[in-house]
């Protein structure tokens, strides 16, 4: 599992990490997102080691990161925009990697492979695209066998079959060998279909960080219609935390955080006709936990 | 394992840097082979060909062993091995891998090296197989330089390794590495342009000065590039073989080389990665970098400033107005440092206000240090610690050299007694102390008390001491081979050839001996009197084409009548009567 404490990271006066602390199981898949310049890629460059911490820990299995090559060792990166050799091609780099991983696997490199028909591992990467220099990094990662395994965008710029290729390896490895991932992203919707831990950063601090089966029993939206049409739900219950109320009629659209029982009991306190819940994304999740925090769509009249 | 897959990526990835200098150095090696086999050696005699020979290999290997050179081949090896640290993406990418940072650092710093050295070795061993092919027998030299280079590049390499590592940019890893190996230089310069500006007695900026100064030593390309030079034997026995003494002290540079890999290392462990693409790697280095950069670049712009303003020396600002220009420019040059820091010209917000006073206080004392004579030679105490005086003046013909103790004390008394006078500044006393070092002082002049303290001195001198002093070594005047003497049309006898016989030449030198001591010549300038001009050979100074130069020194007859002047004609007339010389009319 990895785990951070109190981790600060500052650049130049400009605090990135505000004593952030995040928790990942052993064996899921924790997605971290977050409104740009969150902190998430500082986040994850301290949880590799690119970065020191200027306080806090991280660990991965009770280990140190930063300047640990044997936890490193267990670990694989593959950034928003990476990086490869200029002269490099495919099978130069797996070559490379073979020869910094012990773990790394040249056989289950090749068998990968056939999962990229469009790569060519005699092309040089550099005069690949950008998606197939992605696919490229994830083969190479996936290669290494990795017990942990961070990612940073790592769909971005991949066509929709691709991205099903890789969440499909991806989980695959998960469920076969208990992979641990991170990864940050900005695509919920994806997010929502492979992760089981989510994170919400803001100002390089973790505003949340639940499985996404309790965050989405956490924040609720409520459709409700009360017998009285002058009840205000908002007004009238103080131990409902309400994070956005819409109104069409007598029914109230509310997102409501708490848990299901606690909402119900105060919501059936004031005589109501309707009370029903309806699913919450996580993108929609995302959106209301940050607007608690200012951080929301503003309306602009031209 | 990990290492040598670094390794051996760095030399997949870089070997088309050997490119160009296996290029060079194979244009360098076919030269030499074409110079060698010349077909001129069916023309020239054996010893010749060989001259040619040995000129031919010597001027290659000191070429390829000059330190200006194998400083500017290191800094590029440095530079692209390390070249991730100043890319984001790869110095990330390199980050992530399971070494550690010490393993990485050696693995790149040896390819590098590698890199840097094996093309180079090659072009050594080139030269040594073809010189020892034709029989040049030059192994000794050959060998002296490659340690010399070997030295030079370790040196060099590991310097721009430390500053790779230090700054997070090409142009500013090259600029630091140029200041650290051109300091003294600057310091040396600046502190003579500004003594020159403040009018401050005993302070020179000449190439000597620089090689030689206290400061050089800051500066390792110009420190060993004066070692470069001298490490040839100059005798002329031992011409082309190595000169092991002056190459022994250069083993002294392996503890800086070493104290940079350690320092190089030590600051890769410790380097942010995020600092790629900034100036300076590390935050402590910044208040380092405003201070010298405002320093080094106030005083640069100050000179540049005087040098386009001020026209001749009526025109010589005053100290005031030096010392104001300088705070300017070194104003000027600390808001510079903090655009270059931060990226932005706004800068104002967050300006570090005590670090800039602090470096114009700095910049200040420079031209305050120097007024104040801090930058002065001082005249020797004595002596001791001085190899040779040598003195200038406007009335005598040549530079003279005094070699002896009690003849440089003599003169370091009347120098002393010379200071307190301010009339002019006409003779140049220059000391070649022990050290290397040479301390020139400009002073006023009385042409006649000047006159009377040499003369007093060839009183008290022998035969030997006075060819010294007269000719700067007493060897010279065996191999007189020509004499000069004004005849009665107004033009002058030129004798150019030796035929005295051994008695004759003594009786010769013997007489030239005694008209000094008598003063009946002498080596005053004076255009009242008639001269004698003698060509000798300098067996220690060889020319380009291995013969001794001829030299010629004037001496001045003021008693026509006296045996030397007497001999003088003599032997012109019996060179016109056997037709040997020649007679110019002027």
């Amino acid at each position: 599992m990895i785990i951070g404490k109190e981790i600060c990271k500052s650049f130049n006066g400009f605090l990135a990490l505000d004593h952030t602390n995040f928790h990942v199981p052993k064996g899921s898949v924790y997605g971290l997102v977050g409104p740009n310049g969150a902190g998430k890629s500082t986040l994850l460059r301290v949880v590799t080691g690119i970065f020191q911490a200027d306080s806090g820990s991280v660990t991965i299995n009770e280990q140190g990161v930063y300047e640990n090559p044997k936890t490193k060792e267990t670990l694989a990166f593959i950034p928003d925009d990476v990086f490869y050799f200029n002269t490099a091609n495919l099978m130069d780099m797996a070559k490379y990697y073979q020869g910094l991983y012990q773990n790394f696997n040249m056989e289950q490199f090749k068998k990968m492979m056939d999962c990229f028909p469009e790569l060519d591992s005699k092309k040089l990467i550099r005069k690949m695209s950008k998606g197939m220099q992605k696919q490229s990094a994830f083969l190479l990662a996936m290669a290494c066998q990795p017990e942990v395994l961070i990612l940073d965008e790592p769909v971005d710029g991949l066509d929709p079959v691709m991205r099903k290729q890789i969440w499909s390896l991806l989980l695959t490895a998960v469920s076969e060998k208990q992979m641990t991932v991170m990864v940050s992203s900005h695509n919920l919707r994806e997010l929502e279909d492979v992760c089981d831990h989510v994170g919400i950063m803001n100002h390089g601090k973790l505003l949340i960080e639940q499985s996404l089966s309790d965050m989405q029993e956490n924040i609720l939206k409520v459709q409700v219609a009360f017998a009285d049409p002058n009840t205000d739900p908002v007004l009238s219950s103080d131990s409902l935390q309400v994070l956005k109320k819409t109104s069409t009629g007598r029914v109230h659209t509310l997102i409501v955080k708490g848990p299901r029982a606690d909402i119900v009991e105060s919501l059936e306190a004031q005589n109501t006709l309707l009370l029903e819940f309806l699913p919450l994304s996580l993108e929609e999740i995302f959106i209301y936990e940050l607007g608690g925090v200012n951080y929301e769509v503003k309306d602009f009249i031209f | 394992m990990k290492s040598k897959t670094l390794f051996f990526k760095d030399i997949k990835q870089f070997w088309p840097f050997w490119i160009f200098p296996l290029f060079a150095y194979g244009f360098l090696l076919l030269s030499l082979n074409t110079s060698l086999s010349s077909p001129l050696k069916h023309y020239l005699g054996k010893e010749d060909v060989l001259y040619e020979q040995q000129a031919a290999t010597d001027s290659l290997a000191h070429l390829v062993s000059n330190p200006l050179i194998l400083a500017t081949l290191a800094l590029p090896f440095a530079l692209i091995v390390f070249s991730y640290l100043n890319k984001t993406k790869h110095a990330y990418m390199m980050a992530t891998f399971p070494i550690s940072r010490t393993k990485m650092f050696f693995s790149h710093y040896l390819s590098g090296l590698t890199l840097l050295m094996v093309p180079y070795l090659l072009l050594q061993g080139g030269i040594f197989l073809i010189a020892n092919h034709y029989k040049v027998g030059m192994n000794s030299l050959l060998l002296g330089l490659l340690i010399f280079s070997v030295i030079n590049l370790f040196l060099y390499y590991n310097l721009a390794v430390a500053t790779a590592v230090f700054s997070g940019g090409y142009i500013m890893s090259s600029v630091i590495y140029l200041v650290l190996q051109l300091l003294a230089g600057f310091i040396y310069y600046c502190t003579g342009l500004y003594g020159e500006i403040l009018s401050v007695v005993g302070i020179r900026c000449t190439t000597d000065n620089i090689f030689y100064s206290k400061f050089s030593s800051l500066s390792p390309v110009i420190k060993l590039y004066i070692t470069h030079s001298m490490l040839e034997a100059n005798e002329i026995e031992t011409a082309y073989a190595c000169n092991w003494d002056k190459l022994t002290p250069c083993l002294w540079y392996l503890i800086p080389a070493f104290l940079l890999i350690f320092l190089g290392w030590q600051m890769y462990k410790k380097r942010p990665l995020e600092t790629a693409k900034e100036f300076v790697a590390f935050s402590w280095a910044k208040p380092l970098f405003r201070v010298i950069f405002s320093f080094c670049g106030g005083i640069l712009l100050t000179i540049v400033f005087i040098t386009i303003t001020v026209n001749g020396e009526d025109d010589s600002p005053s100290a005031a107005y030096l010392y104001i220009i300088t705070a300017f420019f070194g104003v000027l040059c600390f808001i510079l440092s903090e655009i270059l820091l931060k990226k932005t010209i706004r800068v104002f917000q967050n300006f570090p206000w005590k670090q800039g006073i602090v470096a114009v206080v700095l910049l200040l004392l420079f031209p305050i240090s120097i007024s104040q004579g801090l930058f002065s030679y001082k005249v020797p105490k004595n002596a001791n610690n001085i190899v040779y005086l040598r003195i200038q003046a406007n009335n005598i013909s040549d530079t003279i050299t005094i070699k002896n103790a009690d003849g440089i004390q003599s003169f370091i008394d009347y120098q002393k007694g010379l200071e307190n006078s301010q009339s002019g500044d006409d003779i140049s006393f220059q000391y070649i102390m022990k050290s290397g070092e040479t301390r020139t002082f400009t002073l006023p002049n009385n042409e006649k008390e000047f006159q009377q303290v040499l003369e007093d001195y060839i009183d008290t001198c022998d035969q030997t001491m006075l060819e010294t002093l007269v000719f700067q070594n007493p060897l010279k005047l065996k191999y007189l081979s020509g004499i000069s003497i004004p005849d009665e049309n107004g033009g002058y006898c030129d004798c150019s050839s030796n035929i005295l016989s051994e008695e004759e030449f003594e009786l010769y030198r013997e007489s030239l001996y005694q008209a000094l001591k008598d003063k009946k010549v002498s080596i005053f300038a004076d255009e009242s009197l008639s001269w004698v001009c003698l060509d000798f050979l300098d067996l220690t100074t060889l020319t380009n084409h291995n013969e001794p130069l001829l030299y010629s020194r004037y001496l001045y007859i003021r008693d026509e009548d006296c045996e030397f002047a007497r001999l003088s004609r003599e032997y012109c007339e019996r060179m016109q009567e056997i037709d040997e010389g020649e007679i110019i009319y002027d």
